[in-house]
């Protein structure tokens, strides 16, 4: 194999996939990148057994073939590397030169047959979504997190679905750690018919695709057996569901019965980033005392000491205490960017639900804590 | 990842555990995998490389392994050319999944971390292997969380637990898998093939491989043939064959010293760790007094028939076997982290104290 491509190119396309790469997995291989050239094309592959990225490039290709080579080395030989034109060339026994003239690299590559299979994508209908929303509804979902030693599917992964409103089908997804969630729809066009009912997909992979998504332009998206695919133009992510069952997290969404109380969101998540300052690991809670147009919020922490604010409100119902950890409050706020937001509460084994005032496309549900 | 067998290991598997590649081959045949596969035998019987080659045919893709169910006579027999084949020699392939154990246990943490995995569907072949190598060494709570997935793992997955013998296992676990049992070596193959390597007599090379009881391992190091290992194993065994007879002879005669017995547990345990092989020497050691008695074409330790014949001779038949129970309970003590000298002192001392109800 030999070819050469543009360095810029190459270097965008590689920095990529160095997430994906450098995930660690019981295989070496998977910190490698696969490159492919064939005819006037290079197609780079990176596979961490669960996330799968595939990008083609244009390149002068001299000879085809296959390399399979570290991700990390050659992203930063090239990063390095002076010239606008970078020249590869595969010698025998899987030794790679890299440069020409005054620098040049002899890189020791593995066996390309060792690389995991790329899924085949075929006879899939693909959805379109705009990227810039697209990309909105995965940075949502990532928003929540999960520890390193979550065995639970439902917080491994977010959950993506077909919702039908009355202008139209929506996209949704919706995100959980068992303490808050996340459900942002957004609008696609196209015909979107997945084959299982409750597709899951991994929190990690959705992480890795928010950085490829453009600011700009649109990005189809589709789901066929086993994976969750994403492409543009050239490029493609593909990530493997995660199998399971999804909790039913309407319940937790429904507000009807709840008192909306409307708040200025500046002024709001100040309040919650000043009580934040108290939080320390054992003492999360900050109590919410909803009186008559009043809401007194305190936090007490044995270890350092306590605070106390007072914030008038348009309440009328029954005055209730309820407790919450404000840097869910602070979470949610930053996804919600309506100048007004709407707490929906009810008592205090409730949920508190975050809307933005005219938005009914995002909510976030913050679980009462027990005090 | 542990080594593949080049094809030629295959037949080699196929002359030494016959009983076990016929279940196997009736497996594929009918075409049911069992949930989980459970290979009990000796170390180096091949029960890895049976794993390995099981998942090997089940999922190799040249074109006459698909239909293998047809009139193929040996479905065990993966091609090693397609890319499924060439991924598992390599130690390449994303869906053979290996728990091993970690300073010598499997942790919960490990079973654990299978449940991540087979979340999602295998990779890329049809059938996920999860081999777990030395299941005995799972604490409880490890073999608790794995009795779950063991009985319902998911759609493409199967689960291939070796392991020694069947008591460090729990019940339970027995119970969910397909038992197989892996022979030990033949002694004449394994004479033949060190006969190969050494050039010890062929006498000493059938008592070694005899006192390991087939372990290749163990016998390889009794003929100072392990290059890892720095004792002379063929001098220590003369030392500690004369050490021991001395204790016992002394005890018959009514000589109880404990000076020798405790000298012996502390030069045993001055080098920490390498237990194992002297106390398989006593045991064979204490089996050959105790068979000498019945059947002397028997014995072992043929190099110190005369000795043994004097030591057998003095003593009463249920001796022996009292003192072999005796070690086998120091083993377990020891292996239960007890302190091995003070577990070894009260054994010797048992050895040469002067056997009860027996006047000389």
């Amino acid at each position: 194999m030999k070819f050469s491509a543009d360095r810029k190119k190459l270097s965008g396309a590689l920095n990529q996939v160095q997430g994906i790469t450098s995930r660690k997995t019981n295989l070496s291989i998977t910190s490698d990148v696969l490159i492919k050239a064939t005819g006037s094309e290079l197609v780079i592959t990176a596979n961490d057994l669960e996330t799968v990225f595939c990008g083609t490039y244009d390149a002068d290709v001299e000879s085809d073939g296959m390399i399979s080579i570290n991700s990390k080395k050659i992203f930063e030989i090239i990063k390095e590397y002076p010239d606008t034109q970078l020249p590869v060339n595969e010698i025998e026994n899987r030794w790679v030169e890299i440069g020409e003239g005054n620098i040049q690299y002899h890189i020791v590559s593995s066996d390309c047959e060792n690389f995991p299979e790329t899924p085949i994508i075929e006879n899939i209908t693909f959805i379109e979504v705009d990227s810039i929303q697209f990309k909105k509804m995965v940075d949502v979902a990532s928003v929540i997190g999960f520890s390193p030693d979550e065995k639970r599917i439902y917080v491994l992964g977010a959950l993506l679905e077909k919702v039908t409103e009355e202008n139209g089908d929506l996209l949704r997804m919706v995100s959980t750690d068992s303490r808050r969630l996340n459900c942002i729809d957004i609008p696609y066009s196209g015909d979107f018919d997945p084959p299982e009912e409750t597709i899951i997909i991994p929190k990690k992979g959705l992480s890795e695709l928010s950085k490829f998504i453009d600011s700009q332009g649109t990005m189809q998206i589709g789901v066929k057996e086993n994976h969750f695919i994403a492409k543009k133009e050239n490029e493609m992510v593909m990530i493997k569901l995660l199998s399971g069952d999804y909790p039913d997290y309407r319940r937790v969404l429904n507000t009807e019965s709840f008192t909306p109380i409307e708040i200025n969101r500046t002024m709001f998540f100040l309040m919650m980033k000043r009580m934040s300052i108290l939080v320390s690991e054992d003492y999360k809670s900050v109590i919410f005392n909803f009186k008559k147009n009043e809401l007194v919020v305190t936090i007490t922490n044995p270890e350092i000491g306590e605070s106390k604010e007072e914030f008038s409100i348009s309440y009328t119902g029954e005055p209730f205490e309820s407790a919450f950890n404000p840097k869910f409050f602070m979470d949610a706020i930053n996804v919600i960017k309506n100048d007004t937001i709407t707490l929906h509460v009810k008592d205090s084994r409730n949920p508190c639900v975050v809307q933005g005032s005219d938005n009914t496309q995002l909510i976030c549900a913050i679980m009462a804590m027990s005090v | 990842m542990p080594p593949l067998s080049p094809p030629s290991r295959a037949a080699i598997l196929r002359e030494k555990q016959p009983h076990v590649i016929t279940g196997l081959e009736a497996i594929l045949h009918s075409g049911r995998l069992p949930n989980a596969l459970l290979f009990t035998g000796n170390c180096n019987t091949g029960k890895k490389e049976a794993a390995h080659l099981f998942a090997m045919s089940l999922n190799c893709r040249a074109p006459g392994n698909k239909d293998a169910s047809a009139e193929k006579k040996e479905p065990l027999a993966p091609c090693m050319h397609c890319v499924s084949c060439k991924k598992r020699v390599a130690g390449m392939h994303p869906d053979v999944i290996v728990i091993t154990p970690e300073k010598e246990k499997i942790k919960i943490a490990q079973i654990r971390d299978i449940y991540t995995i087979i979340s999602s569907p295998p990779h890329e072949s049809a059938q996920r292997m999860i081999l777990v190598v030395d299941a005995h060494t799972m604490n409880p709570e490890a073999g608790n969380a794995l009795l779950k997935i063991l009985e319902e793992p998911p759609p493409g997955t199967f689960f291939i637990l070796t392991a020694r013998d069947l008591s460090g296992l729990l019940p339970t676990i027995i119970s969910r898998c397909r038992h197989l049992r892996f022979q030990a070596t033949p002694m004449a193959v394994m004479i033949r093939e060190l006969q190969k390597t050494t050039d010890a007599a062929p006498e000493y090379t059938a008592i070694a491989a005899a006192t390991a009881d087939g372990n290749m391992e163990m016998t390889r190091q009794f003929l100072n043939l392990d290059a890892a290992c720095t004792t002379d194993w063929i001098r220590r065994r003369q030392w500690l064959i004369a050490a021991i007879s001395q204790l016992i002879q002394n005890g018959v005669r009514g000589i109880t010293q404990a000076g020798p017995a405790l000298f012996l547990a502390e030069r045993l345990t001055r080098d920490t760790g390498e237990l194992e092989m002297p106390l398989t020497l006593i045991n064979t050691w204490l089996r050959d007094i105790m068979v000498m008695a019945h059947d002397p074409e028997q014995v072992v330790n043929k190099d110190f028939f005369t000795q043994l014949q004097k030591i057998s001779d003095s003593l009463p038949g249920t001796r022996a076997a009292q003192w072999i129970k005796a070690l086998n309970r120091a083993e377990k003590r020891i292996k239960s982290n007890a302190t091995p000298r003070l577990v070894l002192e009260s054994f010797f001392l048992e050895l040469s104290s002067v056997p009860t109800g027996y006047t000389i």
